[in-house]
């Protein structure tokens, strides 16, 4: 009984052959063939122009500069933080007549800016304050 | 005797610290700040300061008046922190002129503990029309009326 279980157990020679056949790769591509494919790649992007490549440097060293100017000065906050805090009216003084002067002015001047404003004028930071 | 005396010099002692430490006790008073101008005011700027220390800011209340409706502009963090002895209130209105104060106006009610004798310093710092022109005003102090009816602006 053990004898013939460990027969059935060998699968027979024939379709050992056939299995490994079957696994074997595919030869598809052949030398042959990727020699033909290559030349045909190196005639194709031959006839296309040549792109120059210095122009872009160019382009991207002039916008790293803009972007280094830019985060140093950070234009913005300063004109909030010190263009608008200044003697609008000619009065010889900085108070809060200078902030309903800005405020009538028309210029579209930000809620926000104008009451920084303020603040900055009543605080009692010597710092800061008047 | 000698117990008369040491018991009379002992009374006149603690009454004396006692007397003292009432002076000092912190006692709450709210100080109108009041504008006698004669032309509408759209804009006006107050300093106010104790030169004995003897006062702490604690609370800063609009005066009322329609066309000052908010808050006015002044130091909160200070104010919050309970120990500054000086103040700068300030405010503005865009309203039209025939809608802004005009004669005695109370621009700040200032809500302050007082510890001992107060020295206060009161300085008008400006005062505009609309058009920003400067108004001769005059600014002063005034202890708050407990009565409704004249505590409007």
């Amino acid at each position: 009984m053990t004898a013939e279980i460990e027969q059935d157990e060998q699968l027979p020679s024939a379709l050992v052959d056939e299995l490994k056949r079957i696994d074997q790769a595919p030869s598809v591509i052949t030398s042959r063939v990727d020699r033909t494919l290559s030349t045909m790649a190196h005639g194709h992007f031959s006839s296309r122009p040549v792109r120059r490549w210095r122009q872009p440097a160019w382009g991207a060293a002039a916008a790293c500069v803009l972007a280094a100017v830019l985060i140093t000065t950070n234009p913005l906050q300063d004109r909030s933080d010190r263009s608008i805090y200044a003697d609008v009216d000619g009065s010889g003084a900085v108070d809060i007549a200078d902030v309903l002067a800005l405020a009538r002015s028309g210029q579209g001047v930000d809620q926000g800016d104008l009451d920084a404003f303020a603040f900055r004028l009543v605080s009692l930071n010597r710092d800061v304050g008047p | 005797m000698k117990k008369l005396l040491l018991t009379l010099a002992l009374a006149a002692v603690f009454s004396t610290a006692a007397w003292a430490e009432r002076a000092q006790s912190p006692r709450f008073v709210p100080l109108e700040v009041q504008l006698d101008s004669p032309e509408p005011v759209a804009a006006w700027q107050f300093e106010l300061e104790d030169r004995q220390a003897a006062t702490k800011v604690v609370g800063v209340e609009s005066g009322g008046h329609p066309a000052f409706r908010t808050a006015p502009y002044y130091d909160r963090t200070a104010v919050a922190q309970g120990d500054t002895s000086r103040i700068v209130v300030a405010d503005y209105s865009l309203a039209d002129t025939d809608q802004l104060p005009s004669g005695r106006i109370r621009l700040a009610t200032l809500h302050l503990m007082v510890r001992g004798e107060p020295d206060f310093e009161l300085r008008l710092i400006t005062a505009t029309t609309p058009d920003g022109g400067a108004i001769d005003a005059s600014i002063s102090l005034a202890e708050t009326s407990t009565d409704p009816k004249e505590r409007s602006p």
